[in-house]
């Protein structure tokens, strides 16, 4: 008899993921794990002087035969540049993929883990609606009608207004998203006029809100591959 | 940032509790907790330097509670001379520096705060040292003007110039650590050399001693972009320097001056004021930002009341300005109209926006990137066909490439990497397979039919597809070049080094030479419900074969097997046959049992345990009869 493998956990939840924002009417798109520091950083206002460019929080990489290719991609809001170039907006993306941080790693803290991040833009797509959309993701992905989400105010350079989007969940509240609405400068580095296009934008750790959804207590189970851990899913 | 509630109350009058307090600032974008004796600690984004000292916070609050500041006015007789009469100062580049405010005072006495000043001091967790030095502390918490005391005398010759830093200069400071200095960086001079480490910490010369009786107070303005620099080439960050690199309050150095003397009064009477200086070049030039207030409901999508929008600008001091705004000084942060919408957006509270319907429209995009669904088909194929995916790090070790008998001018390397086990991005996912097999050895060997998909890096990124099998059989189907198939056994280099207890056979290629299945539907996945964590000791495996009736689902008896004993954390069918030696119409079922303890190496005694309540219930239950 042939006996069924099983899908990593992380690639079941990206398509349950993905799923749910096809009928939201995105676009699934992927791009490169080593990127070029446009992408990663310029195009979406990273300054220049801003920390998280450090070598302490980036992989910077050398040897690679196109040389402007020479960062691994630190969030996925990268793919957001590379997805609008080939498309006339109204657009919607949703880009899931590996990112890679160089930092020390603990029970919730990984150098190399999963996102997932969200784009559209249009004419007058709203923040109401983009608080829509994080509504119906979070409730079908982790089956609960109820549940209450947070937002606050935040700030990533690549957003204004920006905030954190926490969910309640046993009995606190866990922050799971940076979003808000995507930053005239960055429609600009689109190729677009942030006279004409806005949009919103918001993404966040995958591991993450599967460690709240099933209690994982490690980070670190999901590139162990344990089969006591991969065959459960 | 820690903010003393008695501290607010200096500036507001504070209507909240101290658990509503939190909830309010989180509300305007602060997270914080509170820590003991009413004192709340308050993260700060790295775009909000105003509010890195009580001041900007009491600000925040007036403005969500519709109060003004009470703010101490400058006294009248504040005589400032705009060029310093008894020693001169020299600005060499007046945009690192564009405002130097200072105050000579004689009669000073140093010694320890009065009880009132240090209890300030260490509510704000900061260690009292001296009077003189515990008021430009405070002022800096309170204020958010970083400012720095000189002992006047130890100030050699009659000019100070503020200057760039030469290559190989060097300079003690307070902490006693010598600098060597770059260009980039800026610093004081005196005639006995340097004196100061501009914006980040004062040197040790010219520092406040137990014996100073006369001293500079100083509260001066450094570019944001050049503190940032310095901070990071001397690998020095100080309070001083955070609030530089964030940008101050250009237009309120009189007032940090004013505060700091209020102070010094109270602690010595005796005090003098010489001179007080203030060498003001900032720009005149103001930002003005266009604003519309039909922008606010296309950007958030509700309707906010233009009235609401008038009060909170005003209480946030962003001016109208014929039909335009101006940001204050203070917030270097607002500069664009979406800026001025967040505002809005804080002072309504983010909370109170409601989910709009957001519906489907055909965008029809899917068709410029289909490497995601590809993939998904592959999967779907290779679990259909009893392959379980695996992921692995992007990352080897020297030691592995040592090994892997490549070419080292075509691996990528990743520079300065935390880990030592991060020499290199994988040019294979070969490593990352042994590893898997290291792992699991205690797993069954059917249960090792294993794959990857990843992305691999030599001389550039590519996607490739891993497949491996203790048995030939399982992956010979997918390569019609046999060659190409590894035998990893004792003779691989790897091998020993990752203890493996039996040679597998190893099939990688470019995910784009991977055969395809054009009829099969992509089949779209589901997550499952229940999940137990694994232990970080070894699991203890038990197989079992039971006779029971052919049309009782085995899916079921899995079910009642995982509920049985919580030790169990893996069931897994290996077999499933019919034989005219059982009864008619009963079937035969196989499975491994995977058992593990979260303290201990399961052992063999425990494992019967619960074995034995399984075979009890599917006895029970299911009339199963265990075949030996």
């Amino acid at each position: 008899m042939q006996t069924k493998g099983h899908y990593h956990p992380i690639t079941r939840f990206i398509d349950k993921s993905m799923q749910i924002f096809e009928e939201l009417g995105f676009c699934v798109i992927e791009g490169p794990e080593l990127e070029s520091e446009w992408y990663n950083f310029d195009f979406l206002r990273v300054a220049s002087d801003h920390p998280a460019r450090d070598v302490q929080d980036t992989f910077w990489i050398s040897g690679s035969k196109n040389k402007k290719l020479n960062v691994m991609r630190t969030h996925m809001t990268t793919v957001q540049g590379r997805a609008i170039k080939n498309v006339q907006p109204p657009c919607r993306f949703v880009m899931p993929g590996r990112v890679f941080r160089n930092e020390n790693t603990d029970s919730t803290h990984e150098s190399v883990f999963y996102q997932l991040d969200v784009v559209a833009i249009g004419e007058s797509i709203n923040l109401s609606q983009m608080i829509f959309c994080l509504h119906e993701f979070l409730k079908k992905l982790l089956n609960k009608a109820g549940l209450k989400i947070r937002l606050r105010p935040d700030y990533f350079p690549f957003v204004e207004p920006g905030m954190d989007i926490a969910i309640w969940w046993n009995n606190k509240w866990l922050e799971v998203f940076g979003a808000g609405m995507v930053h005239p400068e960055v429609i600009e580095n689109m190729g677009l006029d942030p006279k004409k296009w806005q949009g919103f934008a918001f993404g966040g750790g995958i591991e993450r809100l599967m460690m709240i959804k099933y209690d994982i207590k490690n980070i670190k189970s999901f590139l162990k591959n344990d089969m006591r851990f991969n065959k459960q899913f | 940032m820690k903010l003393p509630i008695n501290e607010l109350k200096k500036y507001v009058s504070v209507k909240h509790s101290n658990k509503e307090l939190v909830e309010i600032f989180l509300s305007l974008g602060f997270e914080g907790e509170l820590i003991d004796d009413g004192i709340i600690d308050l993260e700060i984004t790295p775009n909000r330097g105003d509010c890195a000292c009580v001041l900007g916070l009491a600000r925040e609050y007036a403005a969500k509670t519709d109060q003004k500041i009470n703010f101490p006015q400058l006294a009248n007789n504040a005589q400032y001379n705009n060029k310093a009469q008894i020693k001169e100062i020299y600005i060499q580049d007046t945009r690192a520096c564009p405002r130097y405010t200072g105050a000579v005072i004689n009669g000073v006495k140093v010694k320890s705060s009065s009880p009132t000043l240090q209890a300030r001091i260490k509510s704000f967790g900061m260690d009292p040292i001296n009077n003189v030095v515990d008021i430009t502390n405070l002022v800096m918490m309170e204020q958010g003007i970083p400012m720095h005391s000189f002992d006047f005398d130890l100030i050699k010759g009659n000019k100070m110039t503020i200057r760039e830093a030469k290559e190989g200069e060097t300079l003690m400071t307070l902490d006693k650590k010598i600098n060597h200095l770059v260009s980039g960086v800026m610093v004081i001079e005196d005639a006995g050399g340097l004196m100061d480490l501009a914006g980040i910490m004062g040197g040790e010369r010219s520092s406040i001693k137990a014996t100073s009786t006369k001293i500079l107070l100083q509260a001066a303005v450094f570019d944001r972009k050049i503190i940032r620099q310095t901070a990071k080439l001397l690998d020095k960050n100080t309070e001083a320097s955070y609030r530089y690199e964030r940008g101050i309050d250009a237009e309120k150095t009189k007032e940090a001056i004013e505060m700091a003397i209020k102070l010094l009064k109270n602690e010595c009477s005796q005090i003098k004021i010489v001179e007080k200086i203030d060498i003001n070049n900032l720009s005149k030039e103001k930002k003005i930002i266009e604003f519309n207030a039909g922008k606010v409901k296309k950007l958030l999508g509700i309707k906010i009341d233009q009235k609401f929008i008038e009060k909170k600008f005003n209480s946030l001091g962003i001016k109208k300005i014929n039909g335009k705004y101006k940001a204050p000084s203070w917030r270097h942060d607002l500069l664009i109209e979406e800026d001025l919408i967040e505002e809005i957006a804080r002072m309504f509270d983010l909370t109170k926006i409601k989910p709009q319907q957001f519906t489907k429209t055909n965008l029809n995009c899917r068709s410029i990137n289909k490497s995601y669904y590809q993939k998904l088909k592959i999967k779907n194929r290779l679990i259909e066909q009893g392959f379980t995916e695996i992921l692995s790090y992007t990352f080897i070790s020297d030691r592995d490439f040592g090994w892997l008998n490549l070419d080292k001018q075509k691996m990528l390397t990743p520079i300065k990497a935390v880990s030592k086990e991060f020499n290199y991005l994988r040019p294979s996912l070969l490593v990352g397979m042994l590893k898997v097999f290291s792992q699991n050895r205690w797993c069954y060997s059917d249960g090792m039919k294993l794959f990857e998909i990843g992305s691999v890096f030599y001389l550039k990124e590519m996607s490739h597809i891993a497949i491996a099998s203790y048995t030939l059989n399982d992956i010979a189907q997918y390569t019609k070049e046999k060659n190409k198939i590894i035998f990893v056994d004792d003779s691989h280099s790897l091998y020993r080094q990752y203890n493996l207890k039996k040679a597998f056979y190893f099939l990688e290629m470019d995910l784009s030479i991977f055969p395809k299945n054009i009829n099969h539907n992509i089949q779209r996945l589901n997550l499952t419900n229940d999940f137990n964590n694994v232990s970080d000791f070894p699991p203890m495996i038990r197989d079992i074969a039971i006779v029971v009736d052919g049309k009782i689902s085995s899916d079921i008896i899995m079910t009642e097997i995982k509920k049985a004993d919580k030790s169990i954390k893996l069931v897994e069918q290996f077999d499933e046959f019919t034989s005219s030696k059982f009864e008619v119409g009963k079937k035969s079922l196989a499975y491994h049992l995977i058992f593990d303890n979260k303290k201990r190496t399961m052992a063999k005694e425990e494992s019967d345990r619960a074995l034995g309540k399984i075979i009890e219930k599917l006895k029970n239950k299911f009339q199963a009869k265990l075949r030996e």
